[in-house]
This record gives C-alpha cells, structure tokens and sequence, in this order.
C-alpha cells in the first residue's frame, strides 16, 4: 500500500517535472526555430528579423536610454489610467450591486456604451485632452471603468443572502459593511475585472500610443515602422508581450499569497 | 420570572400569497431555553428572522422586555455555512462584538474567551475553509456568545451535522449556556434534541404555522446530555412531543 503510494508519488512528481521542462521548453524551441529559418532564409529577414538581430536592438535601444523612457512612460499611463479608471468603477458597481434602483438606471447605459470600441473615441478624447499624457490615461480609464462596474456589481450580487443577513443581525453597516463584507465578498469577481481589465489596458495605451504620442512603447512600434526598423518595431512588441505576462502572473502570485481562502 | 419577549400574534404573508405564519402567539422568560419544533415548511424559520428583524411580521408584533429595536437584542446562529470565509476564526468572532464599541485590548481578550469556550482558541488564525462542519458551527455560536446580546436565537444550527458531533456539540452549547443564561430560541425539527436541551418544547403545525402546543421539560440543570438519554422521563417525552407534532400536522 505505502509502496503503491511512494510510487505514485513519485510519478506524480516526474510527470510536473516534466511539464514544467516542457512550459520553458516550447519557447525555447520556438525561438531557435525561427532563428534557423531566417538563417536558412525559409522566412524574409525584412519582414521576420532573427531573433538574434531583434536582441541586439533591444540592447542597442536599451544602452540608449530610448527602450527605458517609452516604457517608463508606458507603465506610468498604464497605472494611472487604470486607476482613474477602476476607482469610480469599483464605486459605481458596488452601487449597481447592492441597489435595484441603481442598477436599473445605469445597465441600459452600461449595455449602450461599453460595446464601443473606445480606440474609436480616441480622437473626440484628443479633442477635449489634448496630445498629452492627459488622452491616454482618459482612454485607458474608459476601457477599464465599464469592466471594473461589471464586474464588481456581478460579484455583489453573486455574495450569498446568509452573509449579508449575518451583517444586517450583527449592525455592521456603513463603511465597515463594504471593507468587510461587500469588498471581500464580491473579490473573485473583483480581481478577475482587474485581469481582463489591465490586459485592455495594455492594448489601449499602446494603440492610443500609436495614434497620438511621441513617446511609450506604442511609439516605439509605430515609430520602427514608419523608419523601416523593423527590428525595433519587434522589441517593441516583445516588451509589450511580457508585460502582459508578467501583470497577469504577478496579480495571480499575489492572489495566491494575499487570499489564502480564495483556494478552497 | 422576569418576560424577556413577548410575540404576539405574528402573521406573516408573503408577497406570493402565501401564509407562512397565522396568529403565533408566544412568551419567552428570561433565562429561558425555549425550543420550538414543527414540520419542515412551518414557518419556523421565518418566525426567527422576524425574532432577530431581519423581516416583519405582515400584523402583530414582538415586543421586548428591555425596549429598543429588535435587532439590538438578538444575537443569531444560522442554520447554514455562515461565517464569513475571507475572514479568519478570531476575526469571525469579532463579528459579534461588532457595535460594543470595545478598546481593541478588550476586544481581543473577549473573542480569546469565547474561543476558549467553544475550544477552537488553537485554530484562531484558521480560515474557515481549514475547519469541519462542526468547528465552523462552533465559531458561529461563539460569535453570537461575544455579542452580549440578551437573546439568542438558533435556526437548527445543528442539522447538517452528523450525529456523534450533533451530541458532542449539545453538551457544549449548554456548558456555554450555563455560563451565561441567556434567553435561548431554539428552532429544530429534532424531537430529541428539543427535549435534551429546552425548558420549554413549543410545537408547530404545518403551515400556515401556528403553536399546536406547550411541553414543559421537567430535567433540572445542568444536564447531561448523554445519560439524559437513558431517563426513562426521557423516553416518555420524545413519544409525547411526536404525538403532538403528528396531530398538529393533521389539524
């Protein structure tokens, strides 16, 4: 039986090991793959550069100071328009959570507005905010508020009836009622808006970036493109790739160690 | 005896017409551990949410010895999960002192003491997800124990329990009980377990609920619940509130 079950074990811990080789893996494998067609001349350079001359870009770019500004600057619209953004929509869908009355003014406008597709207002946002960092935290802030609303006002419905009874028997109202009970409860549903929502995020200051900046990482790309430095154009993406990588798995890691009973 | 709660006349209709309560009338003690059984869907349930003003009763009304609003009073035990699963033991058990305005010195020394009453003082840092279904039970008795509250109302907090915590978890309740002497409702469908823990046994009829009948439990305190068992008085009484819970289901 304990035999049985230490080599379960055993094989149990082989075959994540085995995963785990494989997640690195495919990356690897991938990259040294379009490194050999671009060599091979299988894939146009123009087009594909190698994955070894997008390296050296990066490096080159990196020296000059230039990749690190536009992603400062990137970062900083990033945080500040999800900000701008969650805040009122985290408000706004704790309202819509918890009254019916809100929420029967505020859906038909929520179900109106939010299929937009917000890179379409950019250039109403740059009318009113100008060519500064002003428009692209704006933009950002839109794309983030209408999930953040949906998502939290979702999530509050969703808390089960004993627990708000439990608040109502106990007098915890007011402020304490939402850090306590509404907040918590209605979390899950909370974090998850704030994953979909930073990866928008991500896609909307760089493509407002593209349209209407002189700086950022969207700069960058569109920039490499309009010079014909396709190399850049690529570091640029990559950049843009990873960060999106890392946001979703730093929110999951922080998840995990912040929220111990969200893994029931 | 002092009268800690009088209900009188409490109906109750709900908005789709039907009634769940016609015409309950009733009178707690101070002190006292009243239990009141009846058959699923009597609306016992929704005469202890009216107890701990969580609904109201659509005529009559309840009116308590010490004044004030009901919800002041009550200190209730859920029949489901009701803990709040984002917050630890001790946490939950602050719950209760929610409203006590207590110094955090004090606050803390207070949920120490109830944990230690109900024995969870080393799964204070637990979540609930780490408990079993009886541990949970007991942190939910232990906050409404915190709360100070003069009365107690229990909504067949013990039904999901298997049978050996069930017992385990009775004689705690009244070792605690004991301790304080709050005023206790107690709803159950449990015939036995309305006798082994109540002065007072009120039985319901089918719904529209209404009290079919008074039982009073002769045991003198403190119990126990197991040897309690064997009384022969015991026996007599089980019999005696099923007979009557049968007949208020035919009436």
């Amino acid at each position: 039986m304990s035999q049985a079950w230490a080599v379960h074990v055993r094989r149990a811990r082989h075959l994540r090991g085995l995963e785990r080789a494989l997640r690195l893996a495919s990356p690897i494998v991938l990259l040294l793959l379009w490194e050999w067609a671009v060599r091979a001349h299988v894939l146009d350079a123009r087009f594909f550069p190698a994955p070894s001359s997008v390296a050296g870009a990066a490096v080159a770019l990196a020296k000059s100071g230039e990749l690190w500004n536009d992603l400062r600057v990137t970062l900083v619209r990033l945080f500040l328009g999800f900000l701008t953004g969650a805040i009122p929509g985290v408000a706004l869908g704790l309202a819509m959570g918890l009254s019916r009355w809100v929420r029967a003014v505020t859906s038909p406008l929520i179900a109106a507005l939010y299929p937009i597709p917000k890179i379409a207002v950019l250039p109403l946002i740059i009318l009113i905010f100008g060519l500064g960092d002003s428009s692209k935290i704006v933009i950002v802030a839109i794309g983030v508020f209408f999930i953040m609303a949906i998502n939290t006002s979702a999530g509050v419905l969703q808390i089960e009836r004993i627990y708000l009874d439990v608040a109502k028997a106990y007098g915890i109202r007011g402020l304490a009622f939402v850090h306590r009970v509404l907040l918590p409860g209605a979390l899950p549903s909370l974090l998850t808006g704030a994953k979909v929502s930073l990866g928008i995020a991500l896609i909307l200051v760089v493509a407002a970036e593209f349209l209407a900046a002189k700086d950022g990482l969207g700069y960058l790309i569109w920039n490499g493109w309009q010079t014909l430095q396709v190399e850049q154009m690529y570091v640029g993406l990559v950049i843009v790739a990873v960060l999106g990588y890392v946001v979703t798995i730093g929110l999951e890691e922080a998840e995990r160690t912040t929220l111990p009973w969200l893994n029931r | 005896m002092d009268r800690e709660m009088i209900v009188d006349a409490v109906s109750k209709r709900f908005e789709d017409g039907t009634t769940a309560l016609d015409g309950v009338s009733l009178e707690f003690a101070r002190g006292e551990f009243a239990a009141i059984v009846g058959p699923s869907g009597c609306g016992k349930t929704t005469l202890l949410r009216i107890l701990a003003g969580l609904e109201e009763p659509t005529s009559g009304h309840v009116e308590l010895a010490a004044g004030g609003g009901r919800r002041d009073h009550m200190a209730m035990v859920f029949q489901e999960q009701s803990i709040y699963p984002w917050m630890r033991v001790r946490e939950n058990v602050a719950v209760g002192l929610h409203g006590l305005g207590l110094a955090l010195a004090a606050a803390r020394a207070k949920v120490e003491e109830q944990l230690d009453l109900v024995g969870l003082r080393a799964f204070a840092g637990a979540f609930p997800h780490q408990l079993s279904g009886g541990m949970k039970q007991r942190v939910s008795i232990a906050r409404a124990f915190a709360s100070e509250r003069r009365v107690l109302l229990m909504d067949e907090p013990f039904a999901a329990l298997d049978e050996q915590t069930k017992i385990g978890l009775h004689g705690e309740l009244l070792r605690i009980w004991e301790h304080t002497r709050k005023t206790v409702v107690f709803i159950t469908h449990g015939i036995e377990e309305s006798v082994v823990l109540a002065d007072r046994v009120y039985v319901m009829t089918g719904r529209p609920g209404r009290i079919h009948a008074r039982v009073d439990v002769p045991f003198s305190r403190p119990r126990d619940v197991v040897a309690l068992r064997g009384d022969p008085e015991f026996g007599r009484l089980v019999v005696h509130v099923w007979g009557l819970l049968r007949e208020g289901m035919a009436a």
